[in-house]
């Protein structure tokens, strides 16, 4: 019983590989989470194609007033936590509250979740690093930038480059941490005590859990540029 | 689940990028085109309406001052009236009291004149009769009775 449980969650676990795609001598792997991450992409930029249809001025349509109003909101959250000078990367942001939101609850519908995939995990912090970090470039330049490592007092040097490795990090393990550690609890529940019970449960781990990481992620990176662009 | 792989990593972030700019071409750009020329239509027409608002206030006062000096006017327009009918009031009573007196003094003028013509043809008349009465006296002779007629003849002329 306990050896067939931890087979299952590993199998549930492991990222396999569904395709290569052969150029030349390189061998390009697709794994699983990429090719969920593409079914959330079709979804996402689906609903966004289909809500943006016949936008009027005047008399708007329900749909319209649903996407104004979805652009209004995610726009004003994340905007107001990057500060005016950030307001720039709103869009971005945006975009990766969606696509981490989706991708959290996209295991109610069979998907595995491409978030409990330590690589996207890893790829999504690399992005806000990189961010972060380019926006405290563009925003004060390279001189202003380096001299920003030595604030406030000169002895705190290492720990703000370390910074600049442990916040992805922390990022990247928060977020696959939590999506996994959900999954594990939830699997458990389900072989446990089916059916009332995870069902309860599902609602926290899968629905509220997922997308509270999707938003401490963008506000957690949001944060950092605010610090970084000020 | 926790191997890292380079080309897992590297899609990943392919695939954001290419999910922010599709966003960015059939979420973001539209809605916020579309809101922006909203507010522009509404600006519009707010700036239309405080122009016309201001229009209108225009006219007003023009129609106002225009209402002030139309009863200047009609105050001007009336007191020249009554000025000149005044005016023409005393003018034809001085004429008219002109002419009375014009009339009068032609009239006694014409009176005294009648008067004295009068005067002077009884005058004449009586000379007449005196002389008359003289050569009638002188060529008859006749006595008294021819005297008493003429006596009588005399004072019947005179009489009359």
């Amino acid at each position: 019983m306990g050896s067939s449980l931890a087979n299952e969650l590993i199998e549930e676990l492991n990222c396999e590989t569904i395709f290569t795609i052969h150029i030349g001598n390189f061998e390009i792997p697709i794994m699983e989470s990429v090719v969920v991450t593409w079914i959330v992409m079709a979804v996402l930029v689906l609903i966004a194609f289909i809500l943006t249809r016949g936008l009027k001025t005047q008399n708007i349509s329900k749909r319209q007033a649903f996407a104004e109003l979805i652009y209004e909101k995610l726009t004003g959250i994340v905007g107001g936590m990057l500060g005016e000078e950030g307001k720039m990367y709103t869009g971005y942001l945006t975009t990766v509250l969606l696509y981490i939101g989706l991708s959290n609850i996209i295991g109610l519908f069979g998907f595995k979740s491409p978030t409990k995939d330590l690589n996207v995990t890893a790829a999504l912090a690399l992005m806000s690093i990189v961010l972060v970090e380019f926006a405290g470039i563009y925003q004060n330049g390279m001189k202003k930038w380096l001299h920003k490592f030595t604030e406030p007092v000169a002895i705190v040097t290492p720990f703000n480059i370390l910074d600049v490795f442990t916040r992805p990090l922390s990022l990247c393990m928060r977020l696959f941490g939590n999506v996994l550690g959900a999954f594990v609890i939830m699997e458990l529940l389900k072989i446990i005590c089916p059916p009332v019970i995870p069902a309860v449960f599902s609602l926290y781990f899968d629905i509220f859990d997922g997308l509270l990481q999707a938003y401490v992620f963008v506000f957690l990176t949001s944060l950092y540029i605010k610090e970084a662009v000020e | 689940m926790i191997n890292i792989s380079f080309w897992n990593i590297l899609w990943t972030v392919f695939n954001l990028l290419l999910l922010y700019i599709l966003f960015r071409i059939f979420f973001f750009k539209p809605i916020a085109n579309i809101i922006a020329k909203r507010q522009e239509e509404a600006n519009e027409i707010y700036d239309k309406a405080s122009k016309k608002e201001s229009e209108a206030e225009e006219l007003k006062e023009n129609y106002e001052a225009k209402l002030v000096s139309v009863e200047e006017e009609k105050k001007q327009i009336i007191s020249d009236a009554r000025k000149s009918a005044d005016s023409q009031y005393q003018k034809i009573l001085s004429d008219a009291k002109e002419d009375a007196r014009t009339i009068k003094d032609t009239a006694i003028q014409e009176a005294t004149q009648e008067k004295n013509k009068i005067i002077a043809g009884a005058k004449k008349e009586i000379a007449d009769l005196v002389v008359d009465a003289t050569s009638k006296v002188v060529a008859g002779q006749h006595g008294a009775s021819v005297d008493s007629e003429l006596f009588d003849e005399f004072l019947g002329k005179a009489g009359e």
